[in-house]
């Protein structure tokens, strides 16, 4: 994670701003040598895209709680219509984490243990913006998406090790379903 | 990484900083303009710097990452 800050010359107390959070991805460099040819979604690394699209929004929401909680302590007054919508962001976020883990269960996918701890993180964050504690939000939410990002790197493992067709095509059908969910209407 | 930053009357100080897995943030790069503020204000005949660009690599290899890092 990284961002960038400047600092003016306004003589006695200088003014420093800050970019957004800016992250990067940590990801497995891999070549496949493959013989033979393997049925779809078999020998291959699969991305849960609706979880990388929780991580996305999770992202995103943790910038936004930074940038109100600079905002508050700039200005004294919390911004209450934006910290509402950030409550309901987050909600829904740890509604869609428990969600996407409880039907990988149902899918035979047990790696789901660190999908419900960022869940419990999202809610305590929402319960942290409710309250306008905005640092406790935002240790909870970087919680969260180190939790987040360490089940997909799992779940990834998992995926690529299951042989069962039927399971890899269930997953498959889930994962699409799951980002349909996330998928906002164009009216938004 | 490369930042580019102005302001209307000068720069004192802009950077970038970077952490690792929740962990303490570090700066990689930290660009001290405040001499020649100082300067500016003392004597008042120095221009103030109002437009940097700062560039330098961050080089990763020398964090112990895994795919598991936030």
């Amino acid at each position: 994670m990284y961002y960038a800050f400047a600092e003016d010359i306004k003589p006695g107390q200088p003014q420093r701003t800050e970019t957004d959070l800016r992250f990067i991805d940590i990801r497995p460099f891999r070549r496949n040598y493959r013989v033979l040819d393997l049925p779809e979604g078999m020998g291959q690394v699969r991305q849960f895209k609706a979880l990388e699209e929780i991580i996305a929004r999770q992202r995103s929401a943790l910038n936004r709680t930074i940038q109100l909680n600079r905002q508050q302590k700039h200005t004294g007054q919390p911004d209450l219509p934006a910290t509402d919508a950030l409550i309901k962001l987050e909600g829904e976020l740890a509604q869609a984490t428990r969600d996407f883990a409880e039907g990988l269960l149902q899918r035979g996918i047990d790696e789901t243990e660190l999908l419900f701890q960022a869940e419990t993180a999202m809610l305590a964050a929402a319960d942290s913006l409710s309250a306008g504690n905005y640092d406790a939000a935002t240790l909870q939410m970087r919680e969260a998406l180190k939790y987040l990002i360490e089940a997909r790197d799992r779940l990834e493992i998992a995926y690529l090790k299951n042989r069962n067709r039927a399971t890899l095509a269930a997953l498959r059908q889930f994962d699409r379903m799951q980002q349909q969910k996330l998928r906002r209407p164009k009216s938004d | 990484m490369r930042i580019r930053t102005s302001d209307d009357f000068g720069l004192s100080r802009a950077g970038i900083m970077f952490e690792v897995n929740n962990e303490e943030q570090y700066p990689l790069l930290s660009k001290d303009f405040e001499d020649a503020a100082e300067e500016l204000r003392t004597t008042g005949q120095l221009l103030p710097q109002t437009r940097a660009t700062l560039e330098k690599v961050l080089p990763l290899e020398h964090f112990q990452l895994s795919q598991k890092t936030a």
